[in-house]
């Protein structure tokens, strides 16, 4: 009997280590969600999945997970290279309360694409995306909304840790953060370590509770940011539009190019502390308490082309840059 | 007997060949679920481009019925292939191009709402050798990384051709220090392209984000205008027109090029003139340059600062 159990148990592992194989030969370069499938399927075109988080498993590494006809997919961490696509096939949505919707810690070297989804976090949802490592992360054609769960709540939470870069295009984040919280639509904070360059197109943050977009340094050992905003708006967010600012001397250059920052609480655009600078050219900023400014020996260049007015107080650029 | 023998086959070959040709539908399907050895029809539809393009008659149009993986194709006629927003119109491979057109010198050719991913192994997401026209739009473009040529899109025709692509994101795509990167213009021999790119977001290409080349051997002009575009953290230029003596006139028009590994906008040998307007380059190691006999002309209203060597434009034209 002994000799029988031990000599099943024996069987067991091959059998079980055959299991393994067969699930990592198993996954596909290609994986399918349906809003009617089963996560105990392989995710195949006819036999869909029913989650994001039950396909990624079965997707591999630079693959991608389609959105077969509406649903709501859930929330997912990213470890890996994925794309998680949407192509206008209906909602493809991530909703959750009280945690963050899509999680990226993903190898320094691996892009991240989500496209197409719309990512709700019914007032008590942490972050709409939280990004902690990886190479790069694009986000287009998606609405990121009602992530308000605590003061550091907000709609992209963009934490990298190394060099890491952000791609925001066609999206629109609204009614995120907390009031008095640190954030509200998009907080791009490099934590020790890390730098980040990114980039916002077609962007519209509205009407969240705390900053429209926040560029921060100030996390002891962040390396900087390099980001340029174009075509895009902030308006009507309890904060700040656009809020700029380091601890002295690291290193924060922003372009705003292009942009609307409109009937904000505060500030339109504010570049904050030594080592801040933000370029403003083809811009308007209106209907803010304050229009523009900068403050703690930070720069906000202008080229002359801004329309600034019908804020409660302007402001003035404090350097003008010329055309070439 | 002799007669007839020789009759038949004759008779069977013609009756063939007009079925066949009857076949061919001005508008097919595609779908997910679907069937090559179906008729490409709304109600028994095909499953690849590939199936469907030789049902579909010339000018014709392959529609996707539902959301799908539709493989490689081929490019031989004049056809439009639509995702008008059904969902993921997916052409994703390893190692090779994903669409290819050799289509004939007056060929119309239409991709709208695709999807392409090379998997870090693909030669080029679209890859035209010839054609008369090539019209990309609301498509995604990414992982094209085979070799150093690899782009998301190649656009090398060996005739005057004309190539548009709108509101189109391509991504990751060519290999570092490569030829390509994200749409890579270079006519061949007896080849010259207009081109126009309007709302393009090349972002994170590995080689440069928009190269014209006109270099090639009996390569004629190329006249390439660029507006409402981002070229960002790609690994070479942002913009380059690169040339040897032919003429290579690229216009950007509110284009931002910025943090992208060498340059933001560049014009480069002789023939190569660039037209610099309402544009931003910024975070580059050099924003922009004009270099051997080239010539980058400003309206001077372009925003160039925030680079670690801005540059200069060579010469400024007055706006009208």
């Amino acid at each position: 009997m002994t000799n029988t159990r031990y000599f099943l148990s024996g069987l067991l592992v091959p059998a079980l280590a055959a299991l393994f194989a067969s699930s990592a030969n198993a996954q596909a370069t290609r994986t399918w969600v349906s809003g009617v499938g089963d996560d105990v399927n392989p995710c195949s075109r006819t036999a869909p999945c029913k989650t994001f988080a039950g396909a990624i498993s079965k997707t591999s590494a630079g693959g991608e997970i389609d959105a077969l006809d509406p649903g709501g997919f859930g929330a997912v961490t990213i470890t890996k290279a994925i794309s998680i696509f949407d192509d206008g096939v209906g909602e493809a949505g991530v909703l959750v309360s009280g945690t963050n919707g899509i999680v990226v810690a993903a190898g320094s070297a691996d892009v991240v694409n989500l496209r197409g989804l719309i990512i709700d976090g019914v007032g008590t949802g942490l972050a709409g995306v939280s990004f902690i490592s990886g190479a790069t992360l694009n986000i287009e054609n998606s609405r990121i909304m009602n992530f308000n769960g605590n003061t550091a709540a907000g709609g992209i939470a963009f934490k990298p840790s190394a060099a890491s870069q952000l791609h925001v295009t066609n999206t629109i984040i609204s009614n995120n953060g907390l009031s008095g919280g640190t954030f509200g639509g998009i907080l791009i904070q490099p934590q020790s370590g890390g730098e980040a360059t990114a980039v916002l197109n077609q962007v519209t943050v509205e009407n969240n509770l705390g900053t429209g977009i926040r560029i921060d340094s100030t996390v002891a050992g962040a390396l900087g940011n390099n980001v340029t905003i174009t075509n895009s708006v902030s308006s009507g967010n309890t904060g700040m539009g656009i809020q700029v600012i380091t601890a002295s001397g690291v290193a924060n250059a922003v372009m705003v190019d292009t942009v609307t920052s409109a009937n904000n609480t505060t500030f339109g655009v504010r570049s904050q502390v030594a080592g801040s600078n933000v370029t403003l050219t083809r811009s308007t900023v209106t209907g803010n308490a304050t229009g523009i400014g900068e403050s703690g020996g930070a720069t906000l260049a202008s080229y002359g082309n801004n329309n600034v007015s019908g804020n409660g107080t302007d402001g003035s650029p404090s350097t003008v840059l010329t055309a070439k | 007997m002799t007669t007839t023998r020789r009759f038949l086959p004759v008779l069977t070959v013609l009756i063939l060949g007009t079925v066949s040709a009857h076949a061919q539908a001005t508008r097919t399907y595609v779908s997910g679920v679907g069937d090559d050895a179906n008729p490409c029809s709304r109600t028994a539809p095909c499953k690849t481009f590939a199936g469907a393009i030789s049902k579909t008659s010339t000018g014709g149009e392959i529609n996707v019925l539902d959301p799908g993986g539709f493989g490689a194709v081929t490019i031989t006629k004049a056809i439009s292939i639509f995702n008008d927003g059904v969902g993921e119109a997916g052409v994703l491979v390893a190692g090779t191009n994903g669409i290819v057109v050799a289509a004939g010198p007056a060929d119309v050719v239409n991709l709208r709402g695709l999807v392409f991913n090379g998997l870090g192994s693909g030669l080029s997401g679209v890859q035209f050798n010839s054609g008369g026209v090539l019209n990309v739009e609301n498509c995604r473009i990414m992982n094209f990384n085979g070799q150093t040529s690899s782009a998301g899109i190649s656009f090398q025709p060996n005739s005057s051709s004309q190539l548009n692509v709108t509101n189109t994101i391509l991504t990751a795509n060519g290999q570092s220090a490569g030829t390509g990167g994200g749409i890579l213009i270079q006519p061949r021999s007896g080849g010259g392209v207009t081109a126009v790119i309007n709302q393009v977001s090349l972002l994170n290409n590995s080689a440069g984000g928009i190269t014209v080349d006109g270099t090639v051997a009996g390569a004629n002009a190329s006249n390439v205008a660029i507006a409402n575009t981002v070229a960002s953290d790609n690994g070479g230029d942002g913009v380059l027109a690169n040339s040897n003596g032919t003429a290579v006139n690229v216009t950007a028009d509110t284009v931002t090029a910025s943090y992208n590994v060498t340059a933001g906008i560049v014009a480069q040998g002789a023939g190569a003139a660039v037209k610099l307007t309402r544009s931003t380059a910024t975070g580059n190691p050099l924003g922009i340059s004009a270099t051997s006999g080239a010539t980058l002309a400003s309206y001077s209203n372009n925003n160039i600062n925030g680079n670690t060597t801005d540059g200069s434009p060579s010469t400024t034209i007055a706006a009208k």
